[in-house]
């Protein structure tokens, strides 16, 4: 409680602070309005004010923007508008899934190595580093390969890339606390592994986690638009901005761009979003980072 | 020196053995029956004994990966299920067009990022930095799926200045000879200027579209290396010296702050080279990103895991380059 406290002093004096700081709200407020789009997209077409977003056959197809379908019809008819909203859900929905995989893998792996040392941390650390070395979107582009499409699978193929940052970043800070009196005063007394991990150590290894987590879940965004580009990641129907890029592609010649504009506005916005949140997190989490 | 070179070269090793672990591991989690997986549901009971037996997929799994290493090493990287040509024919005959795409759009980062940069650190705080930095910022942000097809709209649909897809237009195509697969050293090699030109207008669109995003962030680390040379005690005795800004700045600031930049540069070619498998196919580019794309979609998967290698493995190379090239640029560096 007193860590949120301090959190929210330093939140309050920061608005004198950077740019950086300053922009972090506008972040906020982007993100913000695409969750709400997410959460109520369902009750907008409850309430017969969006269209079903898989519906085709009553649809003009091809139709520019006009009243009717703001944002203008697809090849398959379906209603631009509807896709790009419903779109902010299975974004949200899969970066959410996957940040919070790679979250649960790599803390705890990287709590336990640090803490433990010797063979398992040697071992553990190899197998983080050939991953890290590799290009995040062949990775994942691999991976959703082999496990196919869905929700969670395509959760599970981006967190791969994710998984050895919140490792290494805990392995690190944990190395360093593992040593400090504290600790050791608790071991002293008995402690078993499991508490001094979950009791001791866990709060003092996780401050830098909240930053990764939305820059990740900002680059989280663009891969997995790549991966619908690419033609895995989610079921063919579910809208998802990626595979409808892909689709405008082919239509894109004959000077339809309404289906290519809308899907790929949003989805830089959100990232816009998300990467404003995290640096603006980042300068506050580590003032060092801070310029002048 | 050499023995630097020597123990990074050594110290790749176990990373190249990671690699191989990872993709065999990948291969063998596709769920099911690899050997259907490999010759699709058609194949016929007796056709898939064959093959497993061919395959060496009866086998216990560390002998499979023994044999697997081996193949690698021998540059076998076995067939495509569809075409039935040798992964290593068709890797050879795309990785030109892949690496001509990547130094165009590499070109036009460091082109474009490294003066925008240095002109926003030096008007820091004033309209052109913010301009240069919210831009950059929306690149980043930007994926080259939806760059490119605002670029191909724009450009090539709406003004019809340049052409929207491939390396050659059909006119020039039939007398153009390729010896080395970079269509802009051939042409220039044969003097043939009709052919460079439409070589090179085929060449903006995807490279723009590509060179976005490390043009976003070759600018802003320029600026910020730049910010911090800039407010050196040795700045300001140059300015003292009665010197003239723009000699100050070009000569010795920009000279000191390039060195991160350059690293950076290096780091994202290799980037690049995964990321273009986007910008290929949405420019119809003949290189290794739509052959794996190809692959993706008729599920080839010797052509994926054959695309993936490649890609791994010229990354992890380049990167090492980048390292070892640092250490001779930067004298502070010890080889130890």
């Amino acid at each position: 409680m007193a860590s949120t406290k301090i959190w929210l002093l330093r939140l309050r004096s920061s608005q004198r602070l950077s740019l950086s700081v300053q922009m972090m709200w506008v972040g906020i407020v982007i993100t913000l309005l695409f969750v709400l789009v997410a959460l109520f997209a369902p009750t907008l077409q409850a309430w017969g004010w969006l269209q079903n977003p898989m519906t085709t056959l009553t649809n003009p197809i091809h139709e520019p923007p006009s009243a009717a379908h703001w944002f203008g019809t697809s090849r398959q008819g379906y209603d631009v508008f509807s896709r790009t909203l419903f779109g902010t859900r299975a974004a949200l929905q899969v970066v959410v899934l996957a940040t919070a995989l790679s979250l649960v893998v790599g803390v705890p792996l990287g709590m336990l190595s640090g803490y433990l040392g010797g063979r398992l941390d040697r071992l553990l650390l190899f197998l983080m580093d050939t991953i890290y070395t590799l290009p995040g979107l062949l990775l994942s582009v691999t991976l959703a390969f082999v496990v196919g499409r869905g929700v969670l699978n395509a959760a599970i193929a981006l967190s791969i890339a994710y998984v050895p940052q919140y490792y290494r970043v805990v392995r690190n800070h944990t190395v360093s606390v593992k040593t400090e009196l504290f600790i050791e005063a608790a071991q002293a007394m008995g402690a078993s592994t499991w508490t001094v991990l979950s009791r001791y150590l866990f709060l003092n290894v996780i401050q830098s986690v909240p930053v990764l987590f939305t820059l990740n879940a900002a680059d989280a965004v663009l891969v997995l638009g790549g991966l619908g580009f690419l033609g895995l990641g989610l079921p063919e129907q579910t809208p998802e901005w990626g595979m409808d890029l892909r689709q405008a592609l082919d239509a894109l010649p004959t000077g339809i761009w309404w289906t290519a504009l809308f899907p790929g506005l949003a989805l830089t916005s959100l990232v816009v979003g998300l990467s404003l949140v995290g640096e603006g997190l980042n300068e506050f989490v580590n003032p060092l980072l801070r310029r002048e | 020196m050499i023995r630097y070179i020597f123990q990074r070269l050594l110290g790749l090793l176990p990373v190249l053995l990671g690699i191989t672990l990872l993709i065999f591991v990948l291969l063998r989690l596709i769920p099911g029956d690899p050997a259907v997986a490999l010759m699709g549901e058609r194949a016929t009971p007796a056709q898939l004994d064959a093959f497993r037996e061919q395959m060496g997929l009866n086998e216990p799994l560390p002998l499979q990966y023994l044999s697997f290493l081996g193949n690698l090493l021998r540059l076998d990287f076995g067939y495509s299920i569809v075409t039935g040509i040798p992964i290593v024919a068709e890797i050879g005959r795309r990785w030109a067009a892949s690496f001509e795409l990547a130094t165009a759009a590499l070109l036009f980062a460091i082109v474009v990022g490294i003066p925008a940069g240095v002109i926003a650190a030096v008007r820091k705080d004033k309209w052109v930095d913010n301009l240069a930095m919210t831009g950059s910022l929306i690149g980043v942000s930007m994926p080259v799926y939806w760059l490119g097809l605002l670029l191909i709209y724009l450009f090539a649909v709406n003004l019809g200045w340049l052409p929207p897809s491939g390396r050659l237009g059909i006119s020039v195509g039939s007398n153009f000879q390729t010896f080395t697969g970079l269509y802009v050293l051939d042409a220039i090699l044969q003097l043939n200027f009709t052919a460079l030109i439409d070589v090179l207008a085929h060449l903006v669109l995807p490279a723009i579209a590509l060179g976005t995003i490390p043009l976003a962030i070759v600018a802003r680390l320029t600026r910020s290396a730049m910010l911090e040379v800039l407010s050196q005690d040795y700045i300001r005795t140059a300015r003292a010296k009665g010197l003239l800004e723009r000699w100050v700045v070009l000569k010795h600031a920009l000279k000191n702050a390039l060195l991160p930049v350059i690293t950076i540069i290096g780091l994202q070619f290799g980037a690049l080279l995964s990321s273009a498998i986007l910008t290929e196919i949405i420019f119809s580019w003949p290189g290794i990103g739509s052959w794996v794309y190809k692959g993706i979609l008729e599920r080839d998967y010797p052509v994926v895991q054959g695309g993936v290698f490649f890609v791994s493995v010229t990354f992890v190379l380049i990167n090492l380059l980048v390292d070892i090239s640092y250490a001779l640029f930067d004298p502070r560096i010890q080889y130890k």
